[in-house]
């Protein structure tokens, strides 16, 4: 598994990683770290970092939960306290993943030749 | 009655050459001499009279005793004996057995600990002999200094009766023991104290009781007025004093609030009037287990928190500064404990350890390889190295005796299924632990030998519960236990070591 550290912090590199397309970041211990690798059975050493939105919004009812999940991470929304601290990224990160089902209805209706 | 009688023949004697919590020995073919424990001589305090020469008695103290001292005596065989290659100060206990084997060291019925026993004398006789006559086994003596003489007597558990029917979540206790004098009336160790309620599901209005007892919980008593709003659980309970006269009782609340930050609230009038106070401002947040709130005295109060938030109060839970603001781990972090004022740990979900040696500045410590993932639910801290831990999964304990660097797996007889739900220790080797099985259902365990074995006191089948939240340990004679409603009122259990 390729990882991109941000810090290292004691025993742990504080990194960021993809799992599909999701961004992930956690802390990992130094020992299973070499360089930007890190071995697909040694991930589960990680201590995941921040909320999981898929779980957080499928609570609330949302439907497009994986995708704003997705936006939010990509937009540096981790944490309940980036919520409070930066609403202008939540945003943004919500408009672009509604703005996909907006994209994907305009090209239904262009394909069924209602417009 | 003969069965109330301890025959020699019943005592077993135990050793760990290499401490508290690591390989019990068995010495079978020992004798140990008088134990001798010295309480300290007293001194009576004088002042003249308006008589010449005359005295009167003011006061009386006791002066500081020395250390406990017996003799160990064994044949000298062809091969060596454990006590001749002892080098440290090391834990010696004698075991009364009336029923079982002797060498399985759980079967005490009431036990001695000779707490760190120095060898200060060894003697070897018989070696050699000019004559038939003197013609004898070699025997060899050790003698011995303790530090301390635990006394650990055989304990019966009894369930004590409470009016609240829904689960309990925590419990504390607020006073030592103390001897009748200018202070007041004499007190048993674990007179006052609380127990927190949990809270009527999906009830819109019914809030938390916070009960009392003054009668070391033969009779609780519910609070005149609840620390948290309706709904909301107190999920940590602490008292410490806040002055002479005035003991103070913390709170923190267990369940999230969307509209608010983590909440405390504290009450120095026995739960008639509470302070409630928001700490931190991260909305939502909140303490998810008994051991949320851990104080050492009025200045040196630690909470943790949803979210990886570990704050500290030095003004007795008036105001908070955050320590960690999840950004040593985002994890829920669910107990917090000290060893002084520098050494704590902080443990939760998906194995997230934190440590600090300054009392301030936390750093993850990385945990058990085999239980990544796992949630942690306590922690129990000894010392600077020596710490407990208990997961949420499989009933798995861990220790460590270097400060994080290794873990050790400590098997107990629910290994393998259920959760650990808490472990606590009063020193380094007596300690108590509780672990809900599979269905939930609770046993409650003690150790003492510092953790090498853990003996079960309570059982789902001896004490039927629906699991098991809390415990408190007042001293190595007694330990109170919280847990869920079982049979219409929240379980309390308390152990004591049977005197009479």
């Amino acid at each position: 598994m390729n990882i991109s550290i941000i810090r290292r912090d004691n025993d742990f590199v504080f990194a960021e990683w993809h799992e599909d397309d999701m961004p992930v970041r956690g802390h990992i211990p130094l020992n299973v770290v070499n360089g930007d690798e890190v071995l697909d059975a040694a991930m589960s050493l990680a201590i995941p970092y921040g909320i999981d939105w898929t779980f957080y919004l499928e609570g609330a009812g949302c439907h497009i939960s994986e995708r704003v999940a997705m936006c939010l991470r990509k937009a540096n929304v981790w944490t309940l306290q980036d919520v409070i601290r930066n609403p202008a990224a939540v945003d943004g990160a919500l408009k672009q993943a509604y703005s996909l089902d907006f994209q994907v209805i305009m090209k239904l209706a262009k394909d069924s030749g209602g417009i | 009655m003969a069965d109330t009688v301890v025959l020699a023949g019943e005592g077993a004697i135990w050793v760990q050459p290499d401490g508290p919590n690591t390989e019990l020995m068995y010495l079978g073919c020992h004798e140990l001499g008088d134990i001798e424990e010295p309480l300290g001589d007293v001194r009576l305090l004088y002042c003249s009279t308006e008589d010449p020469n005359r005295y009167e008695v003011i006061d009386s103290l006791q002066e500081t005793p020395g250390g406990v001292t017996t003799s160990m005596l064994t044949d000298v065989r062809k091969v060596g004996d454990t006590m001749e290659i002892v080098r440290c100060p090391v834990p010696l206990y004698v075991n009364v057995v009336s029923c079982g084997k002797k060498n399985v060291f759980d079967n005490w019925d009431r036990s001695f600990g000779l707490q760190k026993s120095w060898i200060t004398r060894r003697v070897l006789s018989r070696l050699t002999s000019k004559d038939p006559e003197t013609q004898d086994k070699a025997a060899q003596t050790f003698d011995i200094t303790a530090e301390t003489l635990q006394r650990v007597f055989e304990f019966n558990v009894s369930q004590l009766a409470i009016a609240e029917t829904e689960d309990l979540l925590d419990i504390t206790f607020c006073n030592s023991e103390r001897c009748v004098g200018s202070c007041g009336d004499a007190l048993a160790a674990c007179s006052h104290g609380y127990v927190s309620g949990g809270v009527l599901a999906g009830s819109p209005i019914n809030q938390a009781d916070l009960w009392e007892t003054e009668t070391g919980g033969l009779s609780w008593a519910i609070g005149a007025n609840k620390p948290f709003g309706a709904g909301e659980v107190v999920a940590s309970l602490v008292c410490f004093e806040k002055d002479k006269n005035t003991t103070r009782v913390l709170a923190a609340r267990g369940t999230t609030d969307a509209g608010n930050p983590m909440e405390v609230a504290y009450t120095d009038d026995d739960g008639l009037a509470w302070t409630n106070v928001n700490v931190g401002s991260v909305n939502g947040q909140y303490a998810t287990g008994p051991k949320s709130l851990f104080v050492l005295d009025f200045f040196n109060i630690w909470l943790c928190t949803t979210g990886g938030y570990i704050y500290k109060s030095e003004d007795g839970g008036a105001t908070w500064t955050a320590q960690t603001s999840g950004d040593k781990t985002s994890q829920d972090l669910n107990a917090v404990e000290f060893f002084g004022s520098k050494y704590g740990y902080a443990v939760g979900d998906s194995n997230a350890i934190l440590k600090t040696e300054t009392g301030d500045v936390w750093s993850l410590v990385v945990g058990p390889t085999l239980q990544a993932g796992v949630d942690i639910n306590t922690v129990a801290v000894l010392s600077r190295f020596r710490v407990w831990i208990g997961y949420n999964a499989a009933g798995r304990m861990y220790y460590t005796h270097n400060g994080g660097t290794a873990w050790f797996d400590r098997s107990h007889t629910g290994s393998g299924s259920g959760a650990v739900k808490e472990i606590s220790f009063y020193d380094e080797y007596f300690g108590a632990m509780l672990w809900n099985n599979a269905a939930g259902a609770g046993t409650f365990m003690v150790t003492i030998n510092g953790g090498t074995t853990w003996k079960s006191l309570a059982t789902p089948i001896t004490h039927p519960n629906a699991g098991l939240n809390a415990l408190y340990i007042c001293n190595p004679l007694k330990i109170f236990v919280a847990g869920d409603a079982y049979g219409g009122t929240g379980v309390i259990l308390r152990a004591v070591g049977l005197v009479g």
